[in-house]
């Protein structure tokens, strides 16, 4: 050990040469051929920065494959036409209410798994909106803007038939004097 | 077309020979100081001279990589010291203390006795019973004459914490010594 770690008594210096001493062994007078060997043996450098880079670029490269998967997958088959169905979809878009009891209309059932129908309270329920009310109702609603009719309905050709009432009879209701006294009370 | 390509292959050719002269001259320079650190720990000329060989060929697979080269000798260290007492550790577990031959690096002389020997062992002891940071601290100032800025140097720490540490491990080698 060299000066500058000015050792603090006599002992220091001695456990310092002795520690030294120990360590002044060297190696053999192969040693540096038999490396070169071994390096001369071994794949050059750039072989396995080459592999590193392949699989770095083979991971990457999954990565997008599988991302790209789940966006394709993750996505109805059948697009409800956002334009049509806005003001009905806005309507019925309330996650918890009385129509979650209701199926979900058959052309949004693509999906495998009937977890999938849930109403979610999540990022993509409120980008693709889900349609909660009854498919009938929905499919004539459909039918009604696809077949728009200029002219108004003639209502005049229904004929609405009365139906006769039931006959009602009354019955009186039982009476009381309040004033009247019964026997027992007052005991 | 063609010559372009071929001039590229000349250049990669001729960057791949520096690196190789690079390594050659790294190889050559640092050779023994990758032996003694193994050896620090191994105490065994043949098991030092297996992981310095190892820490080597593991040094040039990454070698094209090491952005800083001047920082070569302290990878190199860290390398090795890891090597080592991974194989310590792997030769411990395989037979439990064999009795591996403590070797003495200088022959034994009609002056030195048998009490020298048994002192040395006794230090290594001690020097194996130090933690880590401080038993590569004094293996490292003890080799090559390497001075604190130099030890500094290859371990990557502050020159005070090396100062630190080598004072310490010191302190704990005389206290088992005694």
């Amino acid at each position: 050990m060299k000066a500058d770690q000015i050792p603090t008594s006599m002992s220091d210096i001695s456990l310092d040469r002795e520690i030294e001493a120990m360590l002044s062994a060297e190696p053999s007078a192969g040693f540096v051929s038999r490396v070169r060997r071994r390096i001369a043996d071994a794949p050059p450098p750039g072989w396995t920065m080459g592999l590193n880079m392949g699989w770095t670029s083979l991971a990457a490269g999954s990565v997008v494959v599988a991302v790209v998967v789940a966006v394709v997958v993750s996505r109805p088959h059948d697009a409800v036409q956002p334009e049509a169905l806005a003001p009905i979809a806005r309507t019925s878009m309330q996650v918890d209410s009385p129509s979650d009891d209701l199926p979900a209309p058959p052309h949004l059932n693509s999906a495998k798994s009937p977890e999938r129908h849930k109403p979610r309270v999540s990022r993509t329920a409120f980008r693709q909106p889900q349609m909660l009310i009854n498919p009938e109702e929905a499919a004539a609603i459909r039918h009604f803007l696809a077949h728009p009719q200029p002219e108004p309905v003639e209502l005049s050709l229904v004929k609405i038939e009365p139906q006769p009432l039931p006959e009602f009879t009354f019955t009186p209701l039982p009476t009381f004097d309040p004033m009247a006294v019964l026997q027992g009370d007052f005991k | 077309m063609h010559e372009y390509t071929e001039r590229i292959d000349a250049t990669a050719f001729s960057m791949e020979q520096d690196l190789q002269r690079e390594f050659e001259s790294r190889l050559t320079e640092s050779s023994t100081l990758a032996f003694r650190v193994a050896y620090s720990v191994l105490r065994n000329s043949e098991n030092a001279e297996d992981v310095a060989q190892e820490a080597f060929a593991k040094a040039y697979s990454s070698f094209r990589r090491l952005r800083d080269r001047d920082r070569f000798r302290s990878w190199l260290v860290r390398i090795t010291w890891r090597l080592a007492i991974n194989r310590l550790r792997s030769d411990r577990r395989r037979s439990l203390r064999e009795a591996v031959p403590v070797e003495t690096s200088v022959m034994p002389t009609p002056v030195q006795s048998i009490m020298a020997q048994e002192r040395a062992a006794q230090l290594w002891r001690a020097i194996d019973a130090l933690p880590d940071k401080l038993r590569l601290v004094v293996v490292l100032a003890g080799i090559e004459e390497h001075d604190i800025r130099e030890v500094a140097a290859l371990l990557r720490l502050p020159e005070g914490t090396v100062k630190s540490r080598l004072f310490l491990a010191r302190q704990r080698l005389k206290e088992l010594m005694q």
